[in-house]
């Protein structure tokens, strides 16, 4: 495996500024491996235990660097050593990270959302570690259809201070954080996420549910160390938790200590605790966000909270317009169907437009002429699409009238006022 | 994949409150491992989570069909007819799950569930107070054992122990709920309130703690609070004795009069007494729809009522206001009392229809609609009544 000696260099200058970074220093150690450079390997591999002496993915690469440096008899002292210590049949996640044939313990979500643009930037090939990539996103704000409301809170909130390091220097405006998105499903809030990244310019690393769930059945703790240190390594970087009542959910709701462990890492990692978090800015979403644990909404973790609302009518009439691109249409008014689609989820939308768009095809086989897709078509099509949102405000109302503390869910209030729900 | 990994990865999804993907991975190894006990006593735990009775009934039986020596098995099909609202057939598997392993808390104290369902009060406290002795911090029985106690009349032990519970198991909803209800037995309105916002702050979602802090806040008015005394008394009876002591209440005015009629001398003694069982027939009639029109006004108690009840609340305002906005026009005119004499009457007709939708309906359809159909219906005969009054030639 060759390894691009640039990359090294610059990991190596980022330990000389911070010589503790143990993560860091092994990956190091690692790609000096792979790229056939054994005795500097073994270098790092020992500078990592003078610092630890029992870290047992350091004794590991000590070992492998030895056998590679022609020197079996420290290889064989290190893994006595490891073997001592109950560590060799571990089956830890840098294992499996140094292009060990076994599965990774936890994938990335594929891509949702299709890059636009060119692909320049892919050339940069961003690093990957057990699977999980740090990729970066071409999307931006503007083009997500509507939320204007949320787009501007974020831009004061997040965006604007980012962009502008004077203003941040002059206001003491800290690079870390975090936001936590809520609000009904289908409504855009993953693609949010990626937009916000690629706003800005920043790389995008995602973990959804299937990655918690292989997390919390792993090395748990280690696991979640590891994602926040590759996020690290990767700043500025986006660090991207979909349903994030599964991985931060509430500790009173689980039954057993090691699930709420993952929870306590959780918040350690998002404190910064062992690690320097600035440049990671921690972006979650949830449509449950009651059983979010309530200790993740503290100063420095996710101390803002964004309502993610349904589309409005403008954003509805876009939503429609770009599922229609590419399919042959006949005459649509797009307003007026955005006007009959009150309380649809952009999922809704979508999924509105595929079943109108199916009637046509269906017609056209019938026929044996190709149509265009009509107003008829949506109309007819409409039968079948209900909103999915209701449900999800119904719950929720329950939650704004009694389990409001601390305004928590004071946008929710609004909303639902304003739409005379409540 | 063995049906262990299936199994580890199910219970994860399902420990995240993922109960729909949980049984898909549950499925997915039940397509290589179809027979597997574990697998299938998962699958039916995912489908009762998810309130999919008939799935989580096939998977419980043919569990028991594969280990029917498996006391989990039995006790896993309990909990499924419990949710169904299948008693006896509960009480019969969780006896058999008991059978097989007299060892388990969560059995008795499932079966402590089952039996204070079927209104035996003094058997559940026995089996709550058996799970407990097995396992002292069993959730369910803590609660179980403080509902009992409660149904029982035994207030001070009942308070107690829900106390303890609470102070137990701070994040229960349930336990909350059930000091909630202990508390408003034994009158106390204000903690009542105050536990049952508690469990409705863990969980907003719990029908049955809406409607105690419903009964809370009604309470707040002392004579709903002897009606709420009343209802707590005859719950703790079977639904037999409980019609028996309905239709008694109702026949014992008739027999006091009977009497006096007879014996005019006991006449003075007995009326009084008829008309006080008359009046609570007729406060049980319209009180709590009545009470309901100022909790209208009322920050919490506005959530707090279902939308039928806020219908028959905002139709009961509208009937009031109504009658005595053209009762009113028809005095200050001048016009003859007789007119709003019978406005009145049809006003306090309407409240009888009005009160017994709200207090007897049982569905929320029938609820709002009746209530709007029987609004509409005495607004227009009030309309009636009134503009003849005004302006026609009735009067005499």
């Amino acid at each position: 495996m060759s390894v691009d000696p640039t990359v090294i260099a610059a990991l190596r200058a980022a330990l000389l500024t911070d010589p503790e970074n143990i993560a860091m220093r092994l990956h190091v150690g690692q790609l000096l491996l792979d790229g056939n450079q054994a005795a500097e390997a073994l270098k790092e591999a020992t500078e990592v235990l003078n610092r630890q002496p029992t870290h047992g993915e350091a004794l590991k690469l000590a070992e492998q660097a030895s056998e590679s440096a022609g020197d079996p008899i420290r290889a064989s002292g290190y893994r006595r050593l490891r073997e001592a210590l109950g560590m060799a049949s571990a089956q830890n996640l840098i294992e499996s990270s140094l292009g060990s044939d076994l599965e990774p313990p936890y994938r990335s979500e594929p891509m949702r959302m299709t890059h636009r643009g060119d692909d320049a930037e892919n050339d940069d090939d961003p690093e990957e570690v057990a699977g999980l990539r740090a990729v970066t996103s071409d999307l931006t704000l503007a083009q997500v259809a509507g939320m204007n409301d949320v787009k501007l809170r974020l831009e004061m909130a997040f965006l604007a201070p980012m962009r502008n390091p004077d203003l941040r220097k002059l206001y003491k405006k800290s690079l870390k954080g975090g936001l936590l998105l809520y609000g009904p499903p289908g409504c855009g809030k993953t693609f949010l996420a990626r937009a916000i990244a690629g706003e800005l310019g920043s790389k995008f690393l995602s973990i959804g549910l299937t990655d918690v769930v292989d997390m919390y059945i792993g090395e748990s703790e280690k696991n979640l160390h590891r994602v926040f240190e590759l996020a690290r390594r990767n700043k500025p970087c986006v660090l991207f938790i979909d349903e994030i009542d599964a991985l931060g959910r509430k500790r009173s709701l689980m039954r057993n200590s090691g699930e709420r462990n993952v929870v306590n890492q959780l918040l350690s990692e998002m404190d910064g605790v062992e690690a320097d978090n600035e440049g990671v800015y921690v972006l979650a979403a949830t449509n449950h966000p009651w059983d979010v644990d309530s200790a993740l909404r503290r100063p420095g973790r996710f101390d803002r909270t964004v309502l993610v609302l349904p589309p409005d009518a403008l954003a509805r009439a876009q939503i429609l317009q770009g599922a229609m691109e590419d399919r042959p249409v006949n005459q649509l008014d797009y307003s007026k169907l955005a006007d009959q689609a009150e309380d649809f989820s952009g999922a809704d939308l979508v999924h509105w437009a595929e079943a109108a768009s199916e009637l046509a095809m269906a017609d056209s086989i019938r026929k044996g002429t190709v149509r265009s897709v009509d107003m008829g078509d949506f109309k007819q099509a409409k039968k079948d699409v209900k909103p999915s949102t209701r449900p999800w405000f119904e719950t929720a109302k329950n939650f704004a009238v009694y389990a409001n503390e601390g305004g928590t869910y004071d946008d929710l209030i609004a909303y639902l006022k304003s739409r005379r729900w409540m | 994949m063995d049906p262990y990994e299936f199994l580890t990865r199910a219970r994860t999804f399902h420990s995240v409150g993922r109960p729909e993907e949980a049984l898909n991975e549950v499925r997915r190894g039940l397509a290589s491992h179809p027979e597997d006990p574990g697998l299938l006593l998962y699958a039916a735990i995912c489908a009762t989570d998810m309130d999919d009775h008939a799935a989580a009934l096939d998977y419980a039986k043919s569990l028991v069909g594969i280990a029917p020596d498996w006391s989990m098995a039995h006790y896993q099909l309990a909990v499924v007819y419990l949710q169904m609202k299948k008693l006896k057939e509960a009480e019969e598997s969780v006896r058999y799950s008991i059978q097989l392993d007299p060892e388990s808390d969560d059995a008795w104290a499932a079966l402590s569930i089952i039996l204070s369902r079927r209104s035996k009060h003094k058997e559940s406290l026995e089996a709550a107070e058996t799970a407990l002795a097995i396992d002292a911090d069993n959730t369910t029985a803590l609660n179980s054992r403080a509902h009992a106690l409660g149904m029982l009349g035994r207030k001070v032990e009942a308070m107690d122990a829900a106390k303890m519970a609470a102070r137990q198991l701070p994040d229960d909803t349930n336990t909350h709920q059930i000091l909630g209800w202990t508390a408003l037995r034994s009158g106390r309105v204000d903690e009542a309130m105050q536990s049952f916002k508690e469990a409705l702050r863990l969980d907003p979602n719990d029908d049955d703690a809406r409607e105690g802090l419903l009964e809370a806040l009604r309470g707040r008015f002392w004579p709903y609070r002897i009606l709420l005394s009343y209802y707590f008394w005859i719950s703790r009876f079977g639904t037999q004795v409980r019609w028996a002591i309905v239709i008694a209440i109702m026949i014992v005015p008739r027999v006091l009069r009977g009497v006096s009629e007879r014996n005019p001398a006991l006449g003075p003694f007995l009326l009084p007494i008829a008309a006080l069982f008359v009046i609570f027939i007729w406060t049980q009639w319209f009180l709590a729809p009545l009470i309901n029109v100022s909790l209208l006004f009322h920050k919490l108690g506005r959530y707090a009522l279902t939308k039928g009840q806020t219908a028959n609340a905002l139709c009961i305002l509208v009937l009031l206001a109504g009658t005595l906005v053209m009762g009113a026009g028809l005095l200050l005119a001048g016009k003859s009392t007789g007119t709003a004499g019978l406005l009145a009457g049809l006003g306090v007709l309407a409240l009888f229809c009005l009160g017994g939708l709200g207090t007897y309906s049982k569905t929320e359809g029938l609820l709002k609609w009746g209530s709007v159909v029987v609004l509409t219906i005495f607004e227009l005969i009030q309309l009636v009544v009134f503009l003849l009054g005004m302006f026609g030639t009735v009067d005499r």
